[in-house]
Parts: structure tokens; C-alpha cells; sequence
């Protein structure tokens, strides 16, 4: 009847600390650090919110939205970018609606050094996704310092 | 409103021209996003976040200067 008892407490643990890990996932890709909030790590959340944030739109505000969020001449860099998350793909439909006008094209080496910002806070965030992605593994793995139930339990 | 979105198009629409030392300047402020990220998955305290990316934001500075100087004297070599 313990036994009993302790099983479903610690089954009731579980299933209060366990975390889907493809939602983990998408939040952490979503928003910078939301992966980390979701998990109950608030702290780091906010830390990775507000520096891989800053770090982007940073660089955009460097080079330019039209010239920083550019799919054609920024090659496999944007690929980066896609990894800050919604933030990117928003600051790439923001910079399909500026006009193809001089004064608002980045040169070298804003253009560069901008890229590189996003580039940057994109790779940044698919760090802090995979780290996001380890922890909600731990928190979903089975608690082994907990005393096996009597009577065994295997075949 | 109007007064916002003007703001948003100075900061975000018009590039900055960054030009000599200012482009060696922006090493500094990713690196230390670099550092402050990296440091805040590896720290098991969040109090210990702040010493150890400085730590790392100033080795990262020191060893870009170090790899510059590296390429400054060797291609002044076999210039």
C-alpha cells in the first residue's frame, strides 16, 4: 500500500515536471529563450531574449532592413538568420515593402558587418534551441535516484 | 503614431556607414553576445553568468587581436 502510494506520487512528479520536447523546440525557435521559459528556467530565458534580440535587430539597424535581410546576395547566411526565429522571417516581409532606392542599400562593409550581427544572433539561438532541447530531455527522463518499486518489475 | 513609425524607419530602413577603427569597434558588442550566451548554458548558476562572460568576452577580444596581428605580420612577410 506504500509502495502503492509512493508509485503514484511519484508518478503524479513526473507528470507535472514532464515537458513536450517539440514544443520545447518550436517556442525556443519561435522567440529567443521562450524554449527556457517554458522549462521553468526564467532567468536564462530572459537573458537569451534580450541578447540574441539585441544582437539581431542590431545588425539590421547597421545595414539597413532591405539590404541585411537580403535572400539573394547573403547566400547561405540567411539560412542563419532564419534561425533567430519569428523576428527574422518578420524583419524579411518588413524588407520586401522598402523600395530598391540607393540611399537605402548598405555598402561595404555595414553590409557585411550587419549580416554577420544576424547571422550571429541566428546561430546563437540554434545554440540556446539545442540547449533548450537537452534540458527538456533531462526533465523528461526517468528519475533514477528514486527507490525501485518492491516486487521488481521486470519479466 | 507618425512619430514612430519615422523613428523605426531612421533606425531600422536607413543603413549606418561604418567606416576605418569603427568596423574593429564592432567586434566588441557580438562578442560579447557571443560570451553572454555561451556562458549562460554553460553556468550551472545564473550568478555566476556575468564574471565568466566577461572572462570569455575578453579572451575572445584578445585572441581576435592576437589572430589579426598573426595575419598583419605575415602578410607583410610575403608581400
Amino acid at each position: 500500500m506504500a509502495g502503492e502510494t509512493s508509485r503514484a506520487a511519484a508518478s503524479a512528479r513526473r507528470a507535472v515536471r514532464t515537458r513536450s520536447t517539440p514544443l520545447t523546440a518550436a517556442l525556443a525557435w519561435l522567440l529567443p529563450g521562450l524554449g527556457h521559459w517554458y522549462l521553468g528556467h526564467r532567468d536564462r530565458a530572459s537573458i537569451f531574449f534580450v541578447t540574441i534580440v539585441v544582437t539581431f535587430w542590431g545588425g539590421v539597424a547597421l545595414g539597413g532592413v532591405r539590404s541585411t535581410m537580403n535572400v539573394q546576395d547573403n547566400g547561405a547566411w540567411f539560412a542563419a538568420q532564419l534561425c533567430a526565429g519569428v523576428q527574422s522571417v518578420g524583419a524579411l516581409m518588413w524588407s520586401k515593402t522598402i523600395p530598391d532606392r540607393l540611399e537605402l542599400t548598405a555598402t561595404y562593409p555595414t553590409v557585411d558587418i550587419a549580416v554577420v550581427y544576424t547571422g550571429i544572433a541566428g546561430l546563437l539561438n540554434l545554440l540556446v534551441i539545442i540547449d533548450a532541447l537537452a534540458r527538456a530531455e533531462a526533465v523528461n527522463a526517468p528519475d533514477l535516484s528514486s527507490p525501485r518499486p518492491a516486487g521488481g518489475g521486470g519479466p | 503614431m507618425t512619430e514612430l513609425a519615422s523613428l523605426l524607419a531612421t533606425l531600422f530602413i536607413d543603413p549606418v556607414q561604418i567606416s576605418g577603427g569603427g568596423r574593429l569597434l564592432m567586434l566588441l558588442p557580438l562578442a560579447a553576445s557571443v560570451g553572454v550566451v555561451y556562458k549562460t548554458i554553460r553556468c550551472d548558476r545564473v550568478r555566476d553568468i556575468p564574471l565568466a562572460s566577461l572572462v570569455l568576452w575578453v579572451t575572445i577580444v584578445l585572441g581576435m587581436l592576437a589572430v589579426g596581428v598573426i595575419l598583419l605580420i605575415a602578410y607583410q612577410i610575403l608581400r
